[in-house]
């Protein structure tokens, strides 16, 4: 008999933000349990369950680098909401500004978080944190300045461009991989 | 007064099952002893959270067993009571049985 399939999208979620790669025995009791005939929400419950804890967990140990990746965001947030505000679509140089102020509040912010904590360092050096901060801003400006000029952008492309912003800047804080305690 | 020693409900909870299971205690049997004797479903991922708590206060000791087809080739891991995990189940016991004797109106269940 082969054996059942998990949910995919469950199984998906579990394996990229429920630290599965990090925590195999954990992923494989789930597993187990679901071959010995627990039922498909039973997995979703379980895989929630799984995200929900270790976000807390990590949230909990390396709160510094998410305050300042809220910190950030609301930062960028409050500049983008201006620049919409005042012109309608944004100015080539007004967004270069923004892609300025954001890449040096980013490297400001994310360089001295680590330093802030004594129990929490960061394992890859900082400059990769920094960098990569900053390449995804400039590829959110991209998107910000195609969908203003393409499809005159409106508040609610800003809200999502600011919401994937920051999203992308939490998992980038909450991931594991990249912190150790010390 | 000293702090510390004192298990929390579901810390206490899963330092139990691990005592009720021996050598054979990972997430699935002990999740699945949690919920038995107590009635209520419990999240694996609790089960773990707890565990990794008890472990970094050096309550539980755990070990990799062999990964299996049916797990997806991921490996068991067995966790055990420590000497201090079965201390602080003792002192913890001791702490609820003499708060429980001053409280008369709770003999019988009845609350």
């Amino acid at each position: 008999m082969s054996p059942r399939r998990p949910p995919l999208f469950a199984d998906w979620l579990l394996n990229r933000f429920g630290c599965a790669h990090q925590n195999p025995p954990l992923a494989g009791d789930i597993l187990e349990e679901f071959q010995n005939g627990r039922s498909a929400a039973w997995y979703w419950r379980q895989a929630l369950a799984v995200i929900a804890t270790g976000l807390a967990r990590n949230a909990r140990l390396f709160w510094r680098p998410v305050a300042a990746s809220v910190l950030i965001w609301a930062v960028e947030a409050g500049i983008g909401f201006a620049l919409w505000r005042v012109q309608e679509p944004p100015r080539p140089h007004n967004v270069g500004l923004e892609a300025v102020l954001m890449a040096f509040f980013g490297s400001f912010l994310l360089g001295i978080s680590p330093k802030i904590s004594r129990s929490v360092k960061v394992r890859s050096a900082k400059a990769d944190t920094v960098i990569s901060a900053c390449v995804q801003f400039i590829l959110l400006l991209l998107a910000y300045c195609a969908s203003a000029w393409l499809w005159n952008m409106s508040l609610w492309d800003v809200i999502l461009i600011q919401s994937m912003w920051l999203l992308k800047m939490l998992e980038n804080a909450l991931r594991p991989s990249r912190i150790v305690r010390s | 007064m000293a702090r510390g020693g004192y298990l929390g409900e579901f810390e206490l909870m899963v330092m139990l099952a691990l005592l009720h299971l021996g050598d054979e205690a990972y997430g699935v049997p002990i999740s699945r002893e949690i919920e038995q004797r107590s009635g209520r479903e419990v999240a694996l991922g609790s089960v773990y959270a707890a565990l990794e708590r008890l472990e970094e206060k050096g309550l539980v000791a755990s070990r990799l067993g062999d990964p299996t087809a049916e797990r997806g080739g991921r490996a068991k891991r067995y966790f055990r009571v420590t000497e201090s995990g079965l201390r602080d189940v003792r002192q913890t016991q001791r702490a609820l049985v003499n708060l429980w004797k001053g409280l008369p109106e709770l003999k019988g269940g009845i609350a």
